[in-house]
């Protein structure tokens, strides 16, 4: 494994190899993003399935693998297909998708029966050719890597020097247009670059599994920043990092093909992202469940022991307790605990009551509950028979400003809709 | 700047609408609008739900193809007085989750196409600023715009128009769906514009609300019912033809059209 790496980094070949997905990753990453926020993911996957006849018929033409006629061939190809995914959707009835799915599938199958004759034929040069379905980053040559490089950094260029109108068509496409952008020449220039992007990726990734390099990286990043820019650079890192780490992991894998080492790479990034990511993340979220079930329930152990003292019970037991409210008995006993540490609970024989604190902490939820029944009863026009259970949920959620207001707006009141007195 | 302001006045109209129709999915929603709009007022282009309100809007901001006629602003195209138009679309029309911040939008108003390869200079940054501040929203700047409420995204939309610096203001719905709190910063901000010698024109989908602050009104209902200064238009005649629904015969015939693809007008018909 260790020898594996260090292969990785002190071999010219491979160090070839590494730079060159490094920079086809990050190329995906920054193109996908605009696909991503353009909602025109599907028109990527179109895209990598569609540039394989280009491929072959650039082959054929040349006669060998000469980079820049494969991409030619890619480039000129991939353009008609989008041309013709636009033109089916706009002019006929189809839906977008089903244009989508419709050319993508009949310019795949275009590439495989060229493909098949291309195989059949005598030239030596043809072996190989078969790498482009999957992927075999192996196969890039010191000039293949050259062109890929000079390309990307046209790319990359391109990308800074647009990046504003990108960023308007991407946001509001009618605002760009009524100042003046030329929205329609924007797009096809984010087309081309989504073309050019598939077109230098595909050796190393493949047609079939092209576009979850475009799409995985942008999606990630979305989750971890809500700036643009950034979202754009962590995307680049998402797809070099991908990229290099599928590269080395097919290699010590008896060479199998790289685009479906980079697919798994990519979804482990994704799926990190979807658990660990600040706020809309799987654990995120989970904690912050938590931390409302938890403040719901400490709240209403100290409203019971609040109602109870109100009814002349200030030394509670368990028993107690669990007459007027009635819950589990193994978390009552946990939770009390709970709070007797944080010091709103005293306990005397085996009895409990509210602290200084914990009787100000509980007269405000029920002061919240209690004002929120009114409100619902003054200005919502419930029935009393009906504001109870909205209240017990609202009364967690009241915060000091909500308060404040609804005390002015109710004039300070001093009793709820059942009479009950509210607290100070 | 007086200069300017001088050479306007002169001018009579913000926006003259000639012949102007257009289909939407092959439907004719506008036959033959004409009219023209003063300067310096607040203008409301009002009718029921799919009058064609936002269409007209559309179609003078060059938005949508046009079957006839043409609209002219300040007497010109709108090529020529790009910069003194600001547009703001109505708010459903974006996807909110866009990864940008209140300040990022607004600074979208000072992009101009000539100079988009440039950095925003300082100027634009303190007149985004001021935009920002002039809406409210100077203590969310740094907020993602998928946090902020409906009323405060209107309110964004707004801080981008006003950073534009232009000269009338074409704004579709900015009242749907606002808090009472973001109407009033609205309406307030449309008289201090009015006052500063500025246009708006404002589409708006009934007269219950607001309608006190227009000054001049556009009836629409596919067609034009009427337009003039509020207190002339605002007759129980007019609306009527306004909300009474639309002509039983003409939604017909927009079907037909619809069924049979048929151009609005023939081939070689020009209008005069």
């Amino acid at each position: 494994m260790m020898e594996g790496i260090t292969y990785f980094f002190t071999d010219p070949i491979a160090q070839k190899v590494i730079m060159g997905i490094a920079i086809i990753g990050a190329v995906s990453g920054v193109v996908g993003t605009f696909s991503f926020l353009r909602k025109k993911t599907l028109i990527a996957d179109a895209i990598s399935h569609s540039v394989l006849p280009g491929i072959c018929l650039g082959f054929m033409f040349a006669g060998t693998k000469d980079p820049i006629v494969l991409l030619t061939g890619a480039l000129v190809i991939g353009w008609i297909s989008v041309w013709l995914i636009d033109y089916l959707s706009s002019t006929t009835k189809l839906s977008a998708d089903t244009a989508i799915a419709l050319v993508s599938t009949l310019f795949f199958a275009i590439g495989s029966v060229l493909l098949s004759v291309i195989s059949k034929s005598q030239n030596a040069e043809q072996t190989g050719l078969k790498n482009f379905l999957f992927g075999k980053a192996a196969t890039m040559t010191t000039f293949d890597v050259e062109v890929f490089t000079v390309v990307s950094i046209a790319i990359f260029v391109l990308v800074i020097l647009f990046f504003k109108p990108f960023q308007l068509v991407c946001f509001n496409h009618e605002f760009a247009k009524s100042i003046g952008v030329k929205v329609k020449r924007m797009e096809f220039l984010l087309s081309t670059l989504t073309v050019m992007t598939v077109a230098i990726g595909i050796q190393a990734v493949g047609v079939v599994l092209m576009s979850a390099l475009l799409i995985a990286p942008a999606a990630s990043a979305r989750y971890w920043t809500n700036r643009l820019p950034i979202m754009i650079l962590l995307a680049a890192l998402f797809g070099t990092f991908s990229s290099v780490i599928g590269v080395m992991l097919s290699t010590m894998k008896n060479n199998m093909p790289t685009g479906p080492w980079i697919v798994f790479s990519l979804f482990t990034f994704t799926l990190f992202t979807l658990l660990f990511a600040p706020h809309k993340g799987w654990f995120s979220i989970k904690r912050r469940n938590l931390s409302n079930h938890k403040k719901i329930t400490e709240e209403n152990l100290l409203k019971t022991f609040y109602q109870l003292k109100e009814e002349g019970n200030t030394a509670v037991s368990f028993r107690d307790f669990l007459e007027k409210r009635a819950v589990d008995t193994h978390s009552l006993v946990r939770d009390v605990r709970r709070m007797v540490k944080h010091g709103f609970l005293v306990e005397k024989d085996k009895t409990f009551s509210l602290t200084e604190s914990g009787n100000k902490e509980a007269a405000r939820v029920l002061r919240s509950h209690r004002l929120w029944e009114l409100y619902l009863t003054n200005r919502m026009n419930f029935k009393n028979d009906h504001i109870h259970g909205t209240a017990e949920t609202i009364e967690h959620l009241i915060t000091p400003e909500i308060e404040q207001l609804l005390l002015k707006e109710l004039d300070f009141p001093t009793s709820d809709p059942h009479n009950k007195e509210i607290p100070y | 700047m007086k200069n300017r302001e001088g050479r306007m006045k002169n001018k009579k109209n913000s926006i003259e609408v000639h012949n102007l129709s257009v289909a939407y999915n092959k439907i004719p929603v506008l036959w033959d609008i004409d009219f023209e709009i003063p300067q310096g007022q607040i203008i409301g282009i009002v009718g029921p739900n799919g009058s064609g309100k936002s269409t007209l809007l559309k179609a003078i901001m060059g938005l949508v193809p046009l079957s006839s006629g043409y609209t002219k602003i300040f007497d010109k195209d709108l090529n020529a007085v790009r910069e003194k138009v600001a547009y703001v679309p109505q708010r459903e029309s974006v996807d909110w989750n866009f990864p940008a911040t209140v300040e990022d939008v607004v600074r979208m108003g000072r992009y101009k196409p000539g100079k988009l390869f440039n950095r925003l200079s300082v100027i634009d940054k303190e007149l985004a600023s001021q935009a920002i501040e002039k809406v409210k929203l100077t203590p969310y700047k740094d907020r993602q715009i998928a946090q902020l409420s409906g009323g405060q995204q209107q309110r964004v939309f707004l801080a981008r128009a006003l950073a534009q610096g232009a000269d009338i203001y074409i704004m579709d719905e900015p009242f749907v769906g606002v808090d009472v709190a973001t109407e009033k910063t609205i309406l307030d901000l449309l008289i201090t514009m009015k006052n500063e010698g500025k246009t708006v024109v404002i589409v708006h989908h009934d007269l219950q609300t607001v309608s006190n602050s227009f000054d001049y009104l556009v009836l629409l209902n596919t067609r034009l019912i009427a337009h003039g200064p509020t207190k002339e238009v605002l007759t129980e005649e007019n609306l009527q033809a306004t909300y009474g629904g639309q002509l039983n015969l003409l939604t017909k015939l927009q079907n037909i059209i619809k069924e049979k693809d048929f151009p609005i007008r023939e081939k070689g018909f020009e209008d005069k």
